[in-house]
């Protein structure tokens, strides 16, 4: 019963920290709350028995990506902050936005509201066996050996993608990146 | 014991508020973030049916997410540099390139 309702606490928090994210017109106030919701949806994994997961959930997720989304933030260094969802009902791709969401949440919620599941039989590990690394490991490495490795090359072609990417084009100086470097630098790196 | 339809009711708010944000935003990175938005949403239904069937095969899925998620980081915060770089602007109805 006490994990139920610690269960509808953090869900809570994971759906109100959502809603800031899409509701704020700052970046690094999304990213604030994205990293709320992050935290909450950890704390469910935990009481899902999976705190390996919920582990690698802050490490990936919290750590880097998040990092990474902040590092851009600031990289860029944005003067407008956008619009928000300022003025909401005077953009119709804002109204047709909410419809498609609420439609598409409405099905989801009919769905998942009347769906009745059983349980596998034979698939079965008691609890402490399922939430322990070792048998996530023997599985991951016997059974899913394949996508473990496409995923490290996948991995390996997501850094070179990056670095790609990014690099300026031979025989640029940084003034051409930054045409306004001037204005920039006064803003103080 | 948490009931499965916890996991699934949550894991659709969490999805819906992020489609809901990425068809309505309009900076590039909070549609970025957003995306994450959904990803977390799938990987918690994923983990509720993984301890409801006491299988743990649905927690290996929500390791493969993850790794996607972190090479789609990686690449998607490179194409809004680039992007920027361009443009100098990460709003999304400025590239409006191929628009004849």
């Amino acid at each position: 019963m006490i994990l139920q309702i610690l269960y509808l606490l953090f869900a809570a928090g994971a759906v109100i920290g959502g809603l800031n994210v899409v509701a704020r017109r700052n970046p690094v106030n999304s990213a604030i709350s994205l990293l709320f919701t992050f935290i909450c949806v950890a704390a469910l994994y935990i009481l899902h028995g999976a705190p390996l997961l919920a582990m690698i959930q802050i490490i990936v997720y919290a750590g880097a990506i998040l990092i990474l989304v902040v590092f851009t933030i600031m990289l860029l260094a944005l003067r407008a902050p956008g619009q928000g969802l300022g003025r909401f009902w005077t953009f119709p791709q804002k109204i047709a936005g909410l419809c498609a969401a609420l439609v598409l949440a409405a099905e989801m919620l009919f769905l998942s509201a009347r769906a009745t599941f059983g349980t596998v039989a034979g698939g079965g590990m008691n609890l402490a066996e399922l939430s322990s690394p070792a048998a996530l490991g023997r599985v991951l490495f016997d059974k899913y050996l394949l996508p473990f490795e496409v995923a490290s090359i996948l991995l390996l072609v997501g850094i070179v993608g990056a670095v790609v990417l990014t690099r300026r084009p031979k025989g640029t100086a940084a003034a051409v990146d930054a045409p306004d470097a001037e204005e920039t630098k006064g803003g103080g790196q | 014991m948490i009931p499965v339809h916890f996991s699934l009711i949550t894991g659709a708010l969490l999805f819906a508020i992020g489609a809901f944000g990425v068809l309505a935003r309009r900076n590039a990175i909070i549609i970025f973030m957003c995306i994450e938005l959904m990803l977390n949403g799938v990987n918690l239904t994923l983990v509720g049916f993984s301890s409801h069937l006491n299988m743990v095969d649905g927690s290996i899925f929500v390791l493969f997410v993850m790794a996607v998620a972190a090479a789609e980081a990686a690449v998607g915060l490179a194409i809004i540099i680039a992007l920027y770089r361009r443009k100098q602007s990460v709003d999304v109805s400025d590239f409006n390139m191929l628009r004849g």
